[in-house]
């Protein structure tokens, strides 16, 4: 093989420190693409969890709301009960009033004032059960609301997971890519 | 009678609001993936400091190797100017230079090329190679153009070159021809017009162009005295160029400078020639000489022999007196000889004297005679004895000539003839130490033979007949050998005292060997000729080398 003799042709020995240096260059690129990538996963791993979270939380208040609604339906008959208790016990001191005044209370003008109290008492006891299934009505479309909430939040948490993921991904092809180009 | 019921508050104790609240707490979810950012982010400045990192390195790596590259290809580059710098033909200087170039150009950027320490040129990244590409291209297209450039420079410039040789060569050609028209129509066509050319591609101003013809034509005439000089043979005919020229009659456009130039030279050659014939003259006369003196001894010899004697005097073709009149008037016998012929023609008939006791004696002197001068001596007393016949006298003499013969003196004259004969000779050493030396070599051994028959001593004659034709001729101190006795100096650092100093040392240690002394007495002149040759240039220089060389020996002895 021909052997130029340029007197101008440096000193091997120069020259070999590079490819060491420009190997840790790539190198210490590569670990930070890696630790980048790492970062980005873990973030989206961090989101991911508090999502489901925020979601634990949502489905808790829904929750909260069906039985609020159960409560409002349960006190409704309690009420109802009271009412009804109230109610005859009115109408036993409007009997015992027209009998203390010698007033034949089954009878009559004292019958038909104890029929219509009777008649508005019933009128109370449905008006109370029927605002109370309307709030009821109201605390499980809240309680609906949440736990669409809770699946929203989730599928955000899920969604941006996989974001970070896809970033991390994509950071690593970049760091490998612009690694490669140190030497092209 | 109290009927009992049961009481209100325990009914009213119960409440529709009584049970669990909704919770408004919302975890912000930005505060929990802070921590995951704040990883990414230090990852993502680890990586751009990397990149940074990164990108300085290549920088540097490509600055290097581009560099350590571009080096080697520019040496390449150079050298493969360097080869075609003769090339007068761009097209085939471009193309030399692609091929001595592509193929080193291919093994750099294949990380094949070594360089001259050992190493291999590469490539640790594609930037560098680019980066490389780029300049070796430039390099490249800017090695092409020098090389175009200097081809064409060369191709111009040889044509110029041939032209103006051409001119210089018509100038030679055209002195020959006599003045009149052919001359001026050949100074029109072969000078002047490719001047004209000349002015008219730039290489010329109309000025220089006009000297140029001048100067031309100038020496056209110049070169014709010259000629008319160089073949004068007679001091006579270099007067009469003295006259033609100061009259004008040949070289009418000489400068007034040359003419004066000329005419002084040829006053000189008029003494020189005048000078050379009187060197002849002398020379021819002692050879004749030499040669007269034989002939005149054959003829005695001869005519003594038709002389007989005593028992034998009938001879068929006796010599008679007018037969030795008639030589000793043609000087073919000198008087000595005329008287003993005579005297031997008186006494034919007559028995002739042997004194065997005097020719014993006489070959005893001869047999210690000592040089030439001495035998010589002892010969002409030989030839004057009366009472020595005829074949005595015959075989003394030839055993004296056969004596001179072997004397050392004689011996070292042929041997320095001889020594002389071979330097003269062309391609000799001596040839290349003097040239033109050889072209006189007859001359030097006419001139050596004269010296010795003059009766100088052979080393003297040898060295005078080297000095007189060594004048007038530039040492070519190159082709001398170190001498036998040299001093511990460079052969360019003698001085005149240094050559007489060896001399002496060479001539008292080769003392009895002709042969080696000659040799090196020639080399001695060679060197001495050129010491006194040298210019006040060669000689300051001389002498500085000489002060720093003694400056230097002192120091050392301090």
């Amino acid at each position: 093989m021909p052997v130029g003799l340029g007197a101008a042709a440096p000193a091997a020995p120069a020259a070999a420190s590079n490819p060491y240096t420009l190997g840790a260059a790539a190198g210490l690129s590569l670990v930070g693409g890696l630790f980048g990538a790492a970062g980005g996963a873990k973030s989206g791993s961090s989101g991911n969890r508090i999502a489901e979270y925020n979601a634990q939380i949502q489905e808790r208040n829904a929750k909260v709301a069906e039985q609020q609604a159960e409560q409002r339906i349960f006190m409704s008959k309690v009420e109802e009960g009271r009412l009804r208790v109230d109610a005859f016990e009115f109408i036993q001191n409007q009997q015992a009033a027209y009998n203390a005044s010698r007033v034949v209370s089954g009878t009559g003008t004292a019958l038909t004032v104890a029929l219509e109290s009777a008649q508005r008492a019933d009128e109370e006891i449905r008006n109370t059960a029927f605002n109370a299934s309307v709030d009821a009505s109201v605390f499980r479309e809240e309680a609906t609301a949440r736990r669409l909430d809770a699946a929203v939040t989730r599928a955000e948490g899920a969604s941006q997971a996989r974001a970070s993921r896809t970033q991390a991904i994509s950071s690593l092809l970049g760091t490998a890519s612009s690694t490669a180009m140190m030497y092209a | 009678m109290q009927i009992p019921v049961i009481q209100k508050p325990a009914i009213n104790s119960r409440s529709r609001d009584s049970g669990a609240r909704a919770l408004n707490v919302q975890a912000n979810p930005n505060a929990f993936m802070a921590e995951g950012e704040a990883f990414a982010q230090a990852g993502r400045q680890i990586q751009q400091v990397a990149q940074d990192w990164g990108q300085i390195a290549v920088k540097i790596s490509a600055n290097k190797e581009n560099s350590a590259a571009q080096g080697a290809l520019k040496s390449e580059i150079e050298k493969a100017r360097t080869a075609v710098q003769a090339y007068d033909d761009p097209v085939k200087a471009e193309a030399e230079f692609k091929r001595l170039v592509a193929p080193q150009l291919k093994r750099m950027t294949s990380n094949a090329y070594k360089t001259a320490d050992g190493g291999v040129l590469s490539f640790l990244t594609g930037t560098s190679r680019r980066a490389f590409d780029t300049a070796a291209s430039t390099l490249m297209a800017s090695g092409l153009t020098t090389v175009r450039q200097v081809s064409r420079e060369r191709q111009a410039s040889s044509a110029v070159a041939d032209t103006l040789g051409a001119v210089d060569q018509a100038t030679k050609d055209v002195a020959d021809i006599p003045e009149g028209l052919r001359r001026n129509m050949e100074i029109y066509l072969q000078i002047k017009k490719p001047l004209q050319d000349l002015e008219e591609i730039g290489y010329y101003t109309a000025e220089q162009r006009f000297k140029e013809t001048r100067r031309h034509v100038q020496r056209i005439d110049l070169l014709h005295v010259e000629k008319k000089m160089t073949g004068l043979e007679t001091p006579e005919e270099a007067r009469d160029l003295f006259d033609q020229i100061n009259k004008g009659a040949i070289g009418k456009n000489l400068s007034a400078t040359a003419k004066q130039d000329l005419s002084e030279r040829a006053l000189l050659l008029e003494g020189r020639l005048e000078r050379q014939a009187n060197q002849d003259y002398d020379r021819d006369k002692k050879i004749n000489k030499d040669a007269v003196e034989t002939r005149q001894k054959n003829s005695y010899h001869s005519m003594r022999q038709r002389v007989r004697v005593g028992e034998d005097a009938k001879e068929t073709n006796p010599l008679t007196v007018q037969e030795v009149d008639a030589a000793y008037a043609e000087n073919g016998i000198d008087e000595r000889m005329h008287k003993l012929l005579l005297t031997a023609i008186s006494n034919r008939g007559e028995p002739q004297a042997n004194n065997k006791a005097k020719a014993r004696e006489f070959m005893k002197q001869l047999r210690n005679g000592k040089g030439r001068e001495d035998i010589k001596s002892i010969t002409d007393n030989i030839f004057n004895s009366p009472d020595l016949d005829t074949p005595t006298i015959n075989s003394l003499y030839n055993f004296g000539i056969s004596q001179i013969a072997r004397t050392p003196e004689v011996k070292r004259e042929k041997l320095f003839r001889k020594m002389l004969d071979t330097m003269a000779k062309p391609n000799s050493i001596m040839e290349k130490m003097l040239p033109g030396f050889s072209q006189h070599g007859d001359a030097i051994l006419s001139m050596y033979d004269a010296e010795v028959l003059d009766g100088e001593k052979p080393l003297d004659a040898f060295q005078k007949a080297v000095d007189s034709l060594s004048a007038n001729r530039k040492a070519n101190l190159k082709s001398v050998p170190k001498p036998r006795f040299a001093l511990e100096k460079k052969l360019e650092l003698y001085t005149a005292e240094d050559v007489v100093e060896v001399r002496q040392r060479t001539i008292k240690g080769l003392k009895g060997k002709a042969s080696t002394l000659a040799l090196q007495l020639l080399y001695l002149e060679t060197l001495e000729r050129y010491v006194e040759d040298m210019t006040p240039d060669e000689r300051a220089k001389q002498q500085t080398e000489i002060d720093r060389l003694t400056i230097e020996a002192e120091e050392v002895n301090q």
